[in-house]
């Protein structure tokens, strides 16, 4: 077993892989010896139940799950074999990947009846085959107490606001790109999706009157820990 | 009960929760007097709140979810029954014990076994059994034993009386510095072999230590045991002689190779033993990996660096030697798992 990651993220569970006799990832661990990482990993389980029963997959990716009162969890998961998104590429680069993204979180959550986010739908927690989306990670903020169409919303503006900090600006493609997926999302989920006069302080303030459901993981979000120079340059530029 | 199956000292006097075996020294980041006053407040104000008062520094060492960061590896179930064999605070015991194992956790400073008592009652955790015992002198009955945990204590087995690191530290006087005079070596071997002789036959030893070749080592950081530089790697006659002139004393917190690690494992009796590397180091791990999984790893001790220019030469250092090359033989740590 590798222990690949030990409580990043100011989050407390410490993530181990598995490799076979070719030395190739075949199962993922997740575990935890406190009450935050505990937590996490037990929402991690609901959410990634919730998933499959959605997908209704024939074959659990859930290998184990063990916990012990409130202090104690563990994860076994079966290693999806494909490529995350990749959010140090441009917004037009990614275009294609990103609408599939969010085409899957429409088909998957906006059906349920309940309010469901994934929480965290970044396009880096995408795993894709090829532009096809094959699985959704980190389902570790599942929830059911964000307003409905957060995820959607979130995943354009961090592939927006990763293009801008990574690549030093947006083209004029870029731009054309993330409105597209804006409409596209909004047309998709037949919701408002975002106030497309400020779409970055929506999103900031979004995250900032639900810190309560990130928990102390809410500094790992780009939008929270971000200046109000680089929010409001995204806002100009999205407007 | 857990420790007369496992113990071959029956008659251990157990007061306020805890065992007394034979007698042994003391060791700890705290002086003495530091210890005491810390104590008599420790039930008024309980675990967390006493530390923060009195050694904020030690917030971490003590409580961080981090130190548990090689535990996975061990694949400890419910009902096993696991010694941690110097656990000092309890930064292993405590997470072994809400997995649902028995743990037994020994150590020779009655002052740290207390603070783990009460961070024991505090999580609720009735499933441990404190022993205030010698390392050196306790006995394991044969065969009883599923795991047994030695998390940075190996190198300390030569070390005898008081030890206040604060006073000892890297220091020729002001503190007691006794030693056991025997080889370091045969010490080690002869703990190592109560250990194997206490294990189940399918029973296995989590061991955690330096590396003596650190790469770290090279460029000048100290020893973390006596604190002198350029040492560790040196042979022991040149090391004996570099901390006589320094400490008054010959080089007794013997670390090794991997190679020389196996070699001492096979030598006290275990059969298979497979090495990890922790980086940055076994206390606080960010990453274990074994050389089949060095294509996982990320550069992370230069976060820890206090200022830009050692960052950087730690990046580099990490990203040539352990990224790009996987040269494990220079890992800082090791983390070990023997089978007997």
């Amino acid at each position: 077993m590798e222990i690949i990651r030990n409580c990043s993220h100011h989050g407390s569970t410490i993530a181990a892989i598995r490799l076979d006799d070719m030395n190739k990832a075949f199962r993922i661990t997740k575990m935890a010896f406190n009450e935050d990482g505990a937590s996490s990993i037990m929402r991690e389980y609901d959410g990634i139940s919730w998933y499959e029963k959605k997908l209704n997959v024939n074959n659990s990716a859930i290998v184990s799950f063990a916990h012990r009162g409130k202090a104690y969890a563990s994860l076994e998961l079966a290693y999806k074999d494909g490529q995350c998104g990749d959010l140090s590429r441009s917004v037009e680069g990614n275009h294609a990947r990103i609408k599939n993204a969010l085409k899957h979180h429409v088909d998957i959550f906006e059906t349920s009846s309940s309010c469901f986010n994934h929480g965290d739908y970044s396009f880096e927690n995408v795993v894709f085959d090829g532009d096809d989306v094959l699985w959704v990670i980190d389902w570790e903020h599942f929830t059911d107490l964000l307003p409905k169409g957060f995820d959607l919303a979130y995943c354009i503006m961090e592939a927006c606001y990763f293009c801008l900090k990574r690549r030093g600006r947006l083209t004029k493609k870029d731009i054309a790109a993330a409105k597209d997926l804006i409409n596209y999302a909004e047309t998709k989920s037949g919701m408002k999706l975002i106030d497309k006069n400020s779409p970055a302080t929506f999103i900031l303030n979004l995250i900032a009157d639900n810190q309560a459901v990130f928990g102390r993981q809410v500094h790992k979000y780009p939008f929270f820990n971000s200046s109000r120079k680089d929010i409001d340059l995204l806002d100009k530029i999205l407007k | 009960m857990v420790i007369d199956d496992i113990l071959k000292e029956l008659s251990m006097q157990k007061k306020d929760g805890v065992y007394f075996g034979p007698a042994g020294g003391y060791w700890s980041n705290l002086n003495r007097e530091d210890n005491e006053r810390f104590l008599k407040e420790l039930p008024l104000l309980g675990s967390k709140k006493t530390v923060e008062k009195y050694f904020p520094e030690h917030f971490d060492v003590i409580f961080s979810p981090k130190r548990a960061g090689g535990l996975p590896l061990l694949n400890s179930g419910s009902g096993e029954l696991i010694v941690d064999v110097g656990c000092m605070w309890g930064a292993l015991t405590i997470p072994l014990a809400r997995t649902g194992c028995n743990v037994v956790a020994i150590d020779q400073t009655l002052e740290s076994i207390l603070l783990l008592k009460q961070r024991l009652m505090e999580d609720n955790l009735p499933n441990v059994d404190v022993v205030c015992a010698d390392l050196k002198k306790i006995g394991f009955k044969g065969s009883s034993v599923d795991k047994f945990v030695i998390n940075g204590v190996l190198e300390w087995i030569p070390e005898s009386g008081v030890i206040e690191l604060k006073k000892y530290y890297g220091k020729r006087q002001g503190a007691e510095k006794k030693y056991d005079k025997s080889d370091p070596y045969d010490l080690q071997l002869k703990f190592l072999k109560g250990i194997y002789n206490g294990l189940k036959p399918d029973g296995s030893l989590y061991l955690a230590i330096e590396n003596r070749y650190d790469i770290f080592n090279f460029f000048g950081m100290p020893d973390p045991h006596c604190s002198l530089r350029f040492i560790t790697f040196l042979p022991r006659f040149l090391q004996n002689m570099v901390s006589k002139v320094f400490l008054g004393r010959p080089y007794i917190n013997w670390t090794y190779s991997a190679g020389g690690l196996k070699k001492l494992l096979k030598e006290a009796g275990f059969c298979d033993a497979k090495i990890s590397y922790a980086f940055p180091d076994y206390r606080s791990p960010e990453q274990i990996l074994s050389k089949a999984g060095m294509g996982y790893y990320r550069p992370c001790k230069f976060r820890r660096a206090k200022n830009i220019f050692i960052k950087v030469v730690c990046y580099v250092i990490e990203d040539i030697l352990f990224r790009r090359l996987k040269l494990t033989a220079f890992a800082p740590s090791f983390v070990v798992l023997a089978k007997r």
